[in-house]
């Protein structure tokens, strides 16, 4: 059971994290609309199966999934390096039967 | 040979690893460095293994042969991996590894037993473990044997072999019934992989998981090199494709003229058409007895995009003449049948489906599906409880991300090339990694490198068997052993059952895999789904609802796991093969995700809130 102080680090780095938790979900929510969105309107038209490439690919494999993969990829970067805060982990409880005994 | 040197050179640095990696744990407590490596697993181990679990055979086996068979659309289906590092990792990742640290668990079950202080969460939870990572454990040891059978099929010692055991097992039942060479490759592959797992344990898994990582960059690196260049440009490949129109699959008789001995034609050889000029590939071995000149009726594969009749009629073996005569109806792909520029756009040619095989709700899910459930793997759940601090796990986030754009999107870019260089794959799609490696390393003259590509894909689908392994055994010997068979079972037992339940677990795998349904990658997606939809609702709200109570775990993990069963069982009746119903268009991951989650919500509203002592154990002050 941690004690008083440990207690209060946990709440404040549980708040932490679900904070982290809420931007992760709002990217999900921005890189989906732009895949799905971009594609739905692009991906089944007939110059879609024309061959006009970009960069080699298909153009909207270019615009609707290369491109926003690169973004995401810069995204994650900021996401772990500058936006998600060190916490501690906090070990607790005994891992075996033999530890909780003591032996 | 020398691709079998390379190879066998690889399986040897695996196996050095593994008894390091026994002798580096010998000191520690069993369970904990056995099954999860002391907790100790630092950037490159916890980033490397975390991607080279996620990169499993479907990544290397079947998503090559569902590129090869649909085109460029499969760069959407896949297209929700740009996320996955950060969803994934960002969801469970913190939480998972601070809860299991205060609760004192190992596994995925034991997070949940402790989280609630209740033996039935903990129960189910490694029942449907149990039996959803099974089907993971059988697509992978049929994607480790396709891949061995492929390197090794033109060595003579090899067919000798494969005869000799085909003539041992002709009579016995269900193993008699299974082709000699895949037989022969599923034994050597799974003996590999579970007696080093056994061996090793965790730590064996993450080490292999690092050098498998890294094999599986450079080997994909590389046949990108190559396949560009083979193609003369991507560019022209997108070109070639968009004038590429699907074949069609008819039933032949081969004709020959009549000889005294028996005439055998190997899957995959070319044959030329009579009359027509058609070329057809054989997608089976036919046998003419002797004295006879017709076959019986066999399904074959017929292309119909003239360029690549073109390029494949030098390839007709002409040396014993034979001619294909038709023998029964032609069947025509669902949707994209004589239709240009199917493969460039969506929703891509399907043989089964008139619709397509990627629809925008389909798109959807799958978007969904890749981040959701894959944080929603007890495999990668048990990585996230290893990882030693938590600029360990930012810093792999960064890898991560990078790694997985360099593997998937590169994978696209190669096997739609390879749709460009290697026609008539349909017969076997499943192959089509393998044969492409020895494809390009043979066009560039270095064939011996074909044993290193080959060991990409060796090394994806051995990096996700050991982890299985090590999870199922896990489950059996601390959740079901320790917890509520032997509480004080000393070290040494749980040693000896350890060993003893990965060999059993082995073994059932390779058995159940005997006679492996066609496309790896619809028993990964079933398994993925089940697990996803069975934990990730439960797990999420354990980790972020203090209120959350023990009777919505089961309710959670319970509607989840019922809702991907039923959806495939009415994918089973409505079509009569081993497929996912899709309900309103969308995934049942997406049905089960919710059901899970209103019942979880409902079940945790309606009861009575945990105590404020367990509330405060997880959640810190006020609880």
């Amino acid at each position: 059971m941690p004690d008083s102080e440990d207690k209060t680090d946990l709440a404040a780095s549980f708040r932490q994290t679900r904070r982290e938790l809420w931007v992760m979900l709002a990217a999900w929510i921005v890189f989906a609309a732009w895949t799905i969105g971009y594609n739905a309107t692009h991906a089944f038209t007939e110059e879609a199966s024309l061959p006009d490439p970009v960069l080699g690919m298909p153009r909207w494999i270019t615009f609707g999934i290369f491109t926003p993969w690169m973004v995401a990829v810069v995204l994650t970067t900021w996401f772990a390096m500058r936006f998600m805060k060190d916490t501690p982990l906090h070990d607790g409880a005994p891992e075996t039967e033999a530890e909780r005994e003591g032996k | 040979m020398t691709a079998i040197v390379t190879f066998s050179i690889y399986l040897a640095i695996v196996f050095l690893l593994a008894i390091l990696a026994n002798r580096s744990g010998q000191s520690k407590s069993f369970v904990n460095e056995y099954f999860l490596g002391s907790r100790n697993i630092g950037l490159w181990a916890f980033a490397f293994t975390y991607a080279a679990t996620s990169a499993s055979g479907g990544t290397f086996m079947g998503f090559p042969s569902l590129i090869y068979t649909h085109g460029w659309v499969l760069a959407w289906w896949i297209g929700g991996y740009m996320i996955v590092p950060m969803v994934a990792l960002g969801l469970l990742a913190k939480r998972i590894n601070q809860v299991s640290r205060l609760a004192g668990a190992i596994t995925v079950p034991e997070v949940l037993r402790r989280r609630f202080e209740s033996h039935s969460v903990g129960n189910l939870a490694t029942i449907l473990l149990l039996f959803f990572m099974f089907f993971f454990l059988m697509a992978q040891f049929k994607a480790g044997a396709e891949i061995m059978a492929t390197l090794l099929e033109d060595a003579a010692v090899y067919q000798g072999i494969v005869l000799k055991l085909e003539s041992i097992t002709a009579g016995i039942p269900w193993i008699g019934a299974a082709e000699g060479d895949y037989l022969l490759c599923l034994i050597i592959f799974a003996t590999s992989v579970i007696i080093y797992t056994t061996y090793g344990g965790f730590r064996a898994v993450v080490w292999t998981d690092v050098m498998q990582g890294l094999v599986m960059l450079v080997g994909v690196i590389l046949m990108l090199v190559f396949a560009i260049r083979q193609v003369d440009g991507l560019g022209n490949a997108t070109r070639q494709l968009a004038a590429m129109t699907p074949p069609e699959f008819v039933t032949v008789s081969l004709e020959v003229p009549v000889s005294p001995d028996a005439q055998r034609f190997a899957r995959g050889r070319w044959i030329e058409a009579s009359g027509s000029g058609d070329i057809i590939r054989l997608k089976s071995s036919v046998t003419i007895p002797a004295g006879e000149t017709l076959s019986l009726p066999v399904e074959a594969l017929k292309l119909t995009t003239p360029a690549e009749i073109e390029k494949v009629r030098a390839r007709v073996d002409r040396r014993v003449p034979v001619r294909a005569v038709p023998a029964g109806e032609t069947k025509t792909y669902a949707y994209g049948a004589g239709q240009k520029g199917v493969y460039t756009s969506a929703p891509g040619p399907s043989a089964d489906s008139p619709h397509g095989f990627l629809s925008v709700l389909l798109a959807l899910s799958f978007f969904a599906f890749w981040n959701f459930s894959g944080a929603g793997q007890p495999s990668y759940m048990v990585r996230q409880m290893a990882y030693r601090d938590t600029l360990t796990l930012r810093r792999s986030m960064v890898m991560i991300a990078f790694y997985f754009a360099i593997i998937y999107f590169p994978l696209i870019i190669i096997f739609t090339c390879a749709r460009v260089l290697m026609p008539g794959m349909e017969i076997h799609p499943d192959r089509i990694m393998p044969e492409m490696a020895a494809q390009l390393t043979y066009t560039a003259g270095i064939p011996w490198l074909a044993g290193f590509l080959v060991a990409a894909p060796f090394a994806a689908v051995m990096s996700s068997v050991d982890s299985f392994l090590i999870l199922v055994s896990s489950g059996v010997v601390r959740d079901v052993y320790q917890t509520s068979i032997n509480p004080s079972a000393t070290e040494k037992q749980v040693k000896r059952l350890s060993y003893l339940v990965t060999l059993v677990v082995g073994i059932l795998g390779v058995l159940a895999v005997l006679h492996p349904p066609q496309f790896l990658q619809h028993l990964i997606v079933f398994a993925s789904a089940g697990l996803g939809a069975s934990f990730l609702a439960p797990m999420v709200f354990a980790l972020y609802w203090s209120r959350m109570t023990s009777a919505a775990a089961v309710g959670g993990m319970m509607s989840g796991g019922i809702t991907i069963l039923l959806l495939y069982f009415v994918g089973y009746l409505r079509t009569g093969k081993f497929g996912e119903y899709l309900l309103l268009g969308l995934h049942p991951f997406i049905w089960a995700v919710l059901a899970s989650s209103l019942v979880i919500i409902g079940l945790t509203l309606t009861g009575q809130r945990p105590s404020l002592a367990l509330r405060e154990k997880f959640f810190g002050a006020g609880g």
